[in-house]
Formats: structure tokens, sequence, C-alpha cells
């Protein structure tokens, strides 16, 4: 870099404006963000039922956490678990989709509209309507499963196939991620297939060489989302599995996401010091996953218009 | 122009305008109290109750200026997170209505003792069902007025009897043939499998059942220990020492095994969620005999129409002679945080008078708790359901589990609460044939509770 | 060569339709059970087995009174009676055209007549059970102005984060994404209470308000694509002339609108299906939105499944026309890549 009057103000006219543009974040976190997060982290150090304001700071919460409660542990497993299955398979799954819609198929916008149609169903109805799916006896699954002769098993009333269950539910509502592979698809501008296609290229290649790569931003977009996202996941369990009565957790606890687990510590035991330390336990972990994702994506994503120090 | 001389009495005269005005007595400012009634803890938030409760609010306002009420509602699945949310924004509710015994106990503390109130007022309780006093009464303070109960009674299911010309179960209570020994044979001769065999039969085959005899409990684990000689609550009086793996608690869930895995008169989990599929009773399918529940399963009446002409019968007795009916209740209660305590209590005594109490019980479905209205309560159930005898619900009053009740406070209320139902649903699902492993480490979990609650409050 | 070309098109498009139609079988059919239980009567909507065409147990008036008919058979032929009174296991059965004859017959011995009735309306009653106005009202308040305050912050923020290089910006950008990492249960009350003492309670404006300052989700997304876009284009424009507002109204948005279209679906989904942050920050029941009164259908003690099914079919078909009219944004318009010629 050369030491010259006009390329530093350049550099400094770049910065501000960059700051002026985010300045509408930056500004509504020093509103209403950073207060409330700062608050919760106090909270995770002291006993707070909500009603009376926090007392007995010290690091309790924390201690206990990591010494003396096997739910933390077993809600953390059964979050990892899923997580390590849904997001794979959530990630194919919703490339393949969008690709497939992306062909020149009959009736296109019907296609996409129908796909899309799940992740527009709002929690409720939602949790009503998988029971038929699941139903061990009337269900479309088993009735599928049973064309094979396969017998299918209890799922989400039972212990072991609940969350699989979860897991295929997941995939159901999997036409958010697919507009999101779509909008990628749709901006691969068309002349790189055809001067591939004149340089000979068949679609195989075509399609590891030009659409994975181009899409590689958006495939770690739906990565990093989908992890922050698993590890938050709330509403369909919650809804589903638990009730008037039986306890939270689900079918002998098989359920017990670590969300789960945190809100029943914050809202049904109102020890809202003790969820505000797993709530920070947690970000911990998802913030390492993400660096770490983040570090890596320096390998295989692919910026056309990448700026140079990232 | 006003003439130079007039300008004296001019000023004489705005002099004692500005002195009257400023002497004269200025009117108190009379703005109406405004109370607030949190409903979430129970019934009431569906659509026609809402509309219903806010007609009363209305008509309340109208005939009232010094206090306007004002209902707000919140989903059940939510009400503690609202709710508390609230407490911590400073915006509390003046009234919590209607809350049970679990609501009460959620937030036991929160809770003011309106003793005081009833006897400043000598508020008259005598029409009130002296054991739906006695719920009310915590070790401490009194915290509402009995506003409607909803004991249990066995629903039966009479198409299913008369097809297989069987007897009812009895109608009145102190009919000593009717205990749980004849519930269970009673319930396997109502029991079918495919080919038409009851379980009492040889040839059953369990795998097959198309008919149960039994749809056991419709309420949470706590509802059952007392009909075994047990402490609903499962811990020695002074809520030290958890009594879970024994006595009541042991019999009970092994009772409840026996039910589903021994003798077959009644569905698993597994069953219901999948042939019973979004069903809240598995009575509503018409393919259950019996089954045990609260009154406040009459919002599912319609559904048992449905099924097959059904009626009630009286719950039967237990192994060691106790008859209970397990109850949930309905009352107010005043929160601390309330900035007008006086004009909720006024408030909530007008939300009890006879008359209101009948219409308020009409909307959440439960039983008034004042004797005078058992027979109006009697008579409007059959106007919708005339075959079906109501006097059963009201005997049963007197078979209620009082003191203490199954939803009453124990420490560490939710933790342990969610560990009694955790236990269930293992037995309920399978998860374990091992009653009494089951029961071990449900006694060791809620005494971990129990002495955590303990430690922090000494 | 192009004989294959052509076969090859066309297996592909085939094997897609097929694949499609089995997806759309399983992603349809709870739909298809929504609707359906949406025409049942009030008592039918969870039977055993579960009925796929709502069916009526047919009463007949007598006298004003309702009453079951029944197929029982009577004299060695089946006749369709009401049950009018039951006393134990005999019950009085009636011709309802003649009904002073009075039958005795063992109940057990007839089964209930059934027919086939669609019940539209409890699609009337979902509406006008609740105050379907105002909840409207609030909602399409709710969902126009935090969608624009969303796509017009979250673009420039993303912007900024995209096209604009400083020492804080990494650091920065991990922060933005580090504000949706905790879970919001642990910020719920002190949140709540910055808006209480603001003065926001029992408003909408805690539900929009905060949408005019970003997200990181979407800006995330946005700043994703914006690094797509190749940089010539900007530094051709600010060779013109263009300053940086320019570049992104010019070159950057017009080169965007299908990931500007996916953040608007989004965002006007979430507005529309959110009822948790409109249960904590409304209380009078005039400024509910319709996400929080369709809850209200599924409340407990209550035996309202079809209307909640009405409720909710008429909740989906809003989001999914928007959907389906947006499709035009979806198909791929003239890309401007007019740099190597």
């Amino acid at each position: 870099m050369k030491k010259v009057a006009k390329p530093m103000s350049l550099r400094r006219r770049e910065s501000l404006w960059g700051y002026i543009f985010i300045s509408p974040w930056i500004i509504g976190f020093i509103l209403f963000t950073v207060g409330p997060m700062i608050a919760s982290m106090v909270f995770s150090f002291a006993d707070y039922n909500i009603v009376s304001a926090p007392t007995n700071f010290g690091l309790s919460n924390y201690i206990k956490l990591f010494t003396n409660d096997p739910d933390f542990w077993r809600s953390l497993g059964i979050t990892a678990k899923y997580a390590i299955i849904a997001i794979p398979l959530n990630l194919v799954f919703g490339f393949a989709l969008a690709f497939l819609l992306n062909q020149k198929v009959p009736g296109l916008a019907f296609w996409r509209t129908v796909f899309y149609i799940p992740s527009v169903l709002a929690g409720v109805a939602v949790a009503i309507l998988w029971g038929l799916i699941f139903n061990p006896k009337f269900g479309i699954l088993n009735w599928f499963l049973g064309i094979f002769g396969i017998n299918g098993p209890g799922w989400l009333s039972s212990p072991n196939w609940a969350v699989p269950a979860l897991i295929l539910m997941s995939l159901w509502s999997v036409g958010g991620g697919m507009i999101i592979y779509l909008s990628g698809l749709q901006s691969i501008p068309t002349t790189f297939y055809e001067a591939a296609q004149l340089d000979g290229a068949n679609s195989w290649q075509q399609f590891f060489r030009i659409t994975v790569p181009l899409m590689s931003p958006v495939i770690f977009y739906n990565l990093i989302v989908g992890i922050i996202g698993t590890f938050q996941y709330f509403t369909e369990v919650y809804v589903l599995t638990s009730g008037l009565t039986g306890g939270v957790g689900g079918p002998a606890k098989s359920t017990l996401f670590y969300n789960v687990y945190l809100y029943s510590n914050a809202f049904r035991y109102m020890n809202m010091g003790y969820a505000s330390a797993l709530a920070w336990v947690l970000f911990i972990i998802v913030l390492l996953l993400t660096l770490l994702v983040f570090r890596s994506s320096a390998i295989w994503v692919y910026y056309e218009g990448e700026l140079q120090n990232k | 122009m006003l003439s130079k001389r007039l300008y004296p009495f001019f000023a004489i005269f705005m002099a004692g305008l500005l002195l009257f005005t400023g002497c004269a007595p200025k009117p108190v400012s009379t703005e109406p109290v405004k109370i607030t009634i949190f409903v979430g803890f129970g019934a009431g938030s569906d659509p026609d109750s809402m509309a219903a409760l806010n007609t009363i609010a209305a008509e309340y306002n109208a005939s009232h200026k010094d206090i306007q009420i004002e209902f707000m509602f919140s989903t059940w699945e939510e009400h503690t997170s609202k709710f508390s949310t609230l407490l911590a924004g400073d915006l509390a509710p003046d009234l919590a209505f209607p809350i049970g015994i679990q609501g009460i106990a959620e937030f036991y503390d929160e809770w003011i003792d309106v003793s005081p109130y009833i006897q400043r007022d000598n508020y008259d309780t005598t029409d009130f069902y002296g054991p739906s006093l006695q719920l009310l009464n915590f070790n401490d303070k009194t915290i509402g007025l009995p506003l409607g109960v909803y004991p249990s009674v066995t629903f039966v299911n009479e198409d299913l009897f008369d097809a297989a010309k069987i007897a009812y179960p009895p109608k009145q209570y102190g009919d000593s043939t009717w205990t749980m020994q004849k519930l269970i044979e009673v319930g396997q001769q109502m029991t079918l499998d495919q080919n038409g065999n009851n379980a009492a039969s040889p040839n059953f085959d369990p795998t097959k059942i198309t008919q149960w005899g039994w749809g056991g409990w419709c309420g949470p684990f706590r509802t059952v220990p007392g009909k075994f000689g047990g402490n609903p609550l499962g811990m020695s009086a002074d809520y030290k020492h958890a009594e879970m793996n024994t006595g009541g608690y042991l019999e009970g869930m092994q009772f409840l095994y026996d039910s589903i895995y021994t003798t077959h008169i009644r569905p698993s989990s597994l069953d219901e969620g999948s042939t019973f599929t979004g069903m809240d009773f598995t009575f509503e399918s018409g393919k259950v005999a019996m089954f045990e529940c609260f009154s406040w399963a009459s919002y599912a009446f319609p559904n048992f129409t449905t099924a097959g002409n059904w009626n009630v019968a009286a719950v039967p007795t237990g192994p060691h002679g106790d008859v209970v009916s397990s109850v949930n209740a309905d009352t107010f209660a005043i929160p601390a945080h309330s900035k007008h305590p006086d004009q909720a209590w006024q408030v909530a005594t007008w939300l009890m008078q006879p008359e209101m109490q009948s219409r308020l019980c009409g909307i959440f479905g439960c039983i008034p708790s004042r004797k005078s209205l058992a027979n109006d309560w009697i008579n409007k159930m059959n106007t919708d359901y005339p075959n079906v005898d109501f006097q059963v619900f009201i005997d049963s009053i007197g078979y209620m589990d009082a003191s203490p009740n199954n939803e009453s406070w124990v420490p560490n209320y939710s933790k342990v609460w969610d560990a009694t139902e955790n236990a269930m649903s293992r037995i309920l699902s399978g998860d374990s044939n091992n009653v009494q492993q089951v029961m071990d480490d449900l006694q060791a979990e809620a005494q971990g509770y129990l002495d955590e609650y303990w430690a922090a409050h000494p | 060569m192009r004989q294959s070309k052509k076969v090859n098109e066309t297996i592909v498009r085939t094997i897609s339709t097929i694949l499609l139609s089995i997806g759309m079988l399983v992603v349809l059919t709870p739909l298809a059970w929504m609707v359906v239980s949406a025409l049942k009567p009030r008592d039918a909507v969870n039977t055993f087995p579960p009925q796929w065409i709502p069916m009526d147990q047919v009463q007949v008036a007598i006298n004003g009174q309702e009453y079951f008919l029944y197929d029982i058979p009577v004299n060695g032929e089946t006749r369709q009676l009401a049950l009018i009174d039951k006393q134990g296991t005999t019950g009085k059965f009636v011709d309802p055209q003649n009904p002073s004859q009075v039958f005795e017959l063992p109940v057990a011995s007839g089964t209930r007549v059934t027919q086939i009735k669609l019940h539209w309306e409890n699609f009337l009653l979902a509406v006008t059970k609740v105050p379907f106005g105002h909840y409207l009202l609030n909602t399409l308040i709710v969902v126009f102005f935090g969608t624009i305050g969303t796509v017009v912050s979250c673009t420039l923020v993303a912007y900024g984060f995209a096209r604009f290089r400083s020492k804080f910006m990494p650091t920065l950008f991990l922060l933005l994404l580090s504000t949706i990492m905790l879970p919001p249960q642990v910020t719920l009350i002190p949140t709540f209470i910055v808006f209480k003492k603001i003065g926001w309670y029992d408003t909408l404006l805690p539900l929009i308000i905060p949408a005019f300052f970003a997200n990181a989700w979407d800006v995330f997304l946005l700043r994703q694509f914006f690094m797509c876009l190749p940089t010539e284009l900007d530094d051709a424009a600010r060779i013109d002339g263009c300053g940086p507002f320019g570049i992104l109204w010019h070159i950057i948005i017009p080169q965007s609108y299908p990931v500007l279209a996916t953040v608007t679906i989004f965002s006007v989904l979430y507005a529309w299906n959110d009822f948790y942050a409109p249960l904590i920050y409304l209380q009078n029941q005039q400024h509910w939105t319709l996400a929080l009164g369709l809850q209200s259908f599924n409340a407990v003690y209550t035996n309202q499944g079809n209307l909640l099914m009405a409720a909710s079919t008429l909740m989906v078909i809003p989001p999914i026309l928007m959907f389906f009219f947006a499709q035009k944004l979806f198909i791929q318009g003239v890309v401007i890549s007019g740099i190597k010629g």
C-alpha cells in the first residue's frame, strides 16, 4: 500500500459508507438488543424467578449445569443428534427439490407453490395434522411402508421413534429452504451454461463445475442458519409433545430438546436464572460451531464479487 | 370603551369572580378504577367464552361508575410466560379468574389472603359445599371463594353394555359391590378382540383388540394414589420426604400397568396415539366401555353422544375401602402485585353472586359450588342430555379429595409434577415394565427436587 | 444428436413429474385433511377410524326436539326410526312420519343412520365468532409495515456488509449473527420491560418498529447474494459518477429480484403467522392479530376442532396466493452480463 494521502482517504471513505449503511442495525442493536442480552447474562449468575428481583449472585447456576444436571446432557445429546441428521438432510433435500423445480417441468408455478405450502402452515394446525401422517394405524407413512411389507412403528408416541418422526417432519417444510436455493439457481446467469455447453460439457459437469460452486454461498447460508436454528428447535416439539397431561419432554423424555428444557426452566420451574445460564452455554456452543464453518468457508465458498480483505 | 368611572366596579367584579371560583369546593377527581382480570389459567380462552365474558364486562361497566373491568385473555399453553412477564413489567392484573388449584400452586406466594375480606364483609359462605371451601383453605391463607367444582365420575357407554348384555355399573354411591376388582372383571368382559373373544377368555388375542373395557383415569397420576389409600402428594406431611415408591403410589401405578398389560382392559399410549389420534378422550371413539373423568369433560359431551348412548356411574371403591372422586375446582385469586386489591375483591364478590355464578359456570362448564344451584344445573344439563343421570355428579362432590387435593402445592411444584407424569408415561408407553423400578427412579428424582427446595429455603 | 437430446429431455421431464407428484401427495394430504375436517360437524373431527368424508349422524325433529335416526329391524324388516327415549337396554322408537306409534326395541339391535354433509357454514362461523375485522386490520398493518421495514433496512445493511471493507466489518458481522444465537426466551422479560417503559405495551409498535432496524437472518441472506454479484458493474457505475446509493439502486437491486422477493415473502409469512409477540405485547382483544386469534380456537376445554381447521384453512390461503402470484419475480429476468460482450 502506497502511503499517499489519496488512497488513505478513499479507504476511510469506504469504511465510512460501510458504517452508514449498516447503521440501522447498529442503532437497533443499541436500542433494543444489547440491553436485554446483557440483562440475561446478569440473570445467568443469579437466582431469578421473574416475579421478584434477582438475588444470590454467583456461579452456582453454571456449576450445577456442568456437574449436577443429567437433563442438561440429555437435552444437549438429543439436540445434537437431531442436528447432525436433520441439517445435512435438509440441505440436500432442499437443494435437490429446488434443482428439480428449476427444470423445464410443466406447471412450474404450481409445483413450487405446492411444496411451499407446508412452510406456510402455522404451528397449531400443523401439530394436529401431523397426527395423521404419523398415525401408526391409519397414517400415510405407515400405509406407505405397509406397501413394502414393513410394519411401521409408533412414531410420536414411541420413545424410540419420536425424534426420527420430528426429523421427517422437518423435511416436510423444506419448502422454505427450497425457495432460497431457487433464488440462488435463478441468479446464475444462463450464459455460463451456454458457454459450457458450447465447450462440450455434459449435465454432470455443468452441475458440479458451475451450479454447485456458484451455489456455495447459498449452501453456506443454509448451513449456518441450519446450525443456529436447529439448536434452538422448539415450537413444533413443544406443541406436539407437551399438553394437559404428560410431562414436558415427550414419551419418556425422548424429545427433551435443549430449548424445550430451557423453556421449562424459564417458565415452568420459574428458574429464569438457570435458563439464562443454559442459554449462554448454548450461545457459546453455536458460536464456536459457526466460527468453525466460517473458517472452513475460505476453502469451499466462492463469491463472484468478493472483496479482497474479508 | 368603558367609562373610566366603571373601572373600579369592573375590577371588584373580576376579583370577586376569581375569589369565588378559587374558593369554591373543587370536585374530587372520580376516575373509575380499572380492574384487569387475567383469563388463561384454565377455561375461558376460547372464542365463545371470550365473547360471553366481554358481554359480562360490558354489563358490569354499565352499572358501576367507580370500577371498570376488563378481561385479558391468554392461551393456557403460554399463561405462565404471559402472567409472569406482566408481573415483572409492573403490569400485574388485579384478578386471576378462573384459576384452579394447579394455577394457585404455580404462583403460590403471589396470592393474597382473602380471609380478612371475608371477615370484614361477614361474607356468607354457608351456601358453598364444605369440601369446596376446604380446597381453598391453605395452611397460611384462604385464597378465593369457590366458583365451581369438577368432580369425577365413571362414564359408561350403554350401547356397548347393551350389546354385551351386561348390567351397567351402579349410579348410587354406597353400593358395596362396585369395587375396582369388579371394574376389572366387567372391563375384561367388555374388552373384545377382533374375533369377539373377551379378555377373560383363553382364546383372547391381546394384539388384536377392537374394543376396550376401560379408558383409565383421564387426569394426572396424582389423582390415583388416594384411591389406594395413599397421599396424592406422595410425600410426608412436612414436605421433606418423598414417599413415591411404596403404598398408594406404587399400588396405583401397578394397577395402571396391569390394566394395560395384564388384564388388557385399557389401551396403552401407543394405542392412544394411533387408534385414538386427535381425540381428547378415548371414550369419544365409541370403542371404550367405561372411563373415569372430571366433569369438565362436558365440552366433549357432544362427541360422547356421537359415539353412542352414554350415561354416568359412581366411582368404584378402592382395594382399601377408599372412594375418591378426584376433583378440580375453579376460583379467583388476587395477586399481591395488584394495585387495587380492595376493588378486586369487590369485583370478585360480584362475580360470585348466585345468578352470576350460574352464568359463569355455564360458560366454563363447571358445577356451581353453591348447594342452592344444584338442581338448576341438573335441569340445564338434562335439556341437552335427557337420559344422563346428572345427580351422580352432585353425589360425587361428597367424595372429593379436598385436602390435600391432587393439584395441591408441593415444593418445586412443576419439577415434581413433571417427574410424576413422566413416570406414568413410561408405564403407559411400555418404555418400562418394571413398575417398582420406575417408582424407585421417581422416588430418587422427587427427593432430589425436595432436597433442592429445602436447601434454598431453610 | 438432436433426437437423443429431445428424448433425454422428455425422460428428465417425466421422471421429474413423477417424483414431484409423489412428493405432492405427501405434502398435500395433511392439507386435504385440514379442509375436510373444516367441513365436519363439531363432534366428528376426530373419529375412529378417521373420516375422509364429512358425515353427520342424522337427526330428525319431532315436536321441536331433535332425535337420532336408527336403522333398526322391526318384525323382520329394517326401518328408519327415531329413538325418543331410553330405559336401560330398551329404547322407544317412533316413525318420524307417524310419531304416535311407539316401538319398544333393544337399542343394541340398531345402528345410527349417517349421511354425507359438508358444513360450509363453519368458515362463516370461524370468522364471525371472533372480532375478525379487527384481527385482519391489525395483521395487515403489522405485515405491511413490518415487511417494508425489513426489506429496506436489511437491504441497506447487507449492502454495507457486502460491498464495503473496513477494520471492524468482520467483527460486526459476527456480532450481528451472534444476536440470533441466544434463545429469545431469556431476553423476553428485559425486552418486554424496555417496550413497556417506552409505553408501547398493548400497541402494535413492538411488532413493527424493530423491523426497521434489520434482522440477522435476512441481512445474512442478502449479503450472500450481493457478494455473488461481480464488482465490475459497480466499478463501471462508479466511473460514470454514481455514488454508493446510486450503485445500490441502479446496479445491485435490479440484479437481486429473486432474493428480494424471497426476503419479502419470508417477511410477510413471518409477520402473518407470528403469534408469540402479539401474545406478549398485546392485551385488548381489539388489538389482536389473526395468528393470535387463531390460537383461541385451540383453547383447552373446548371442542372446536372443525372451526380450528376452518380458521386455519382461511389463514393459509392468502400466503399461498401471494406466493403463487409472486412467481414472476422468480423467473429469470434479463441478466445484465454485457462485460465480455
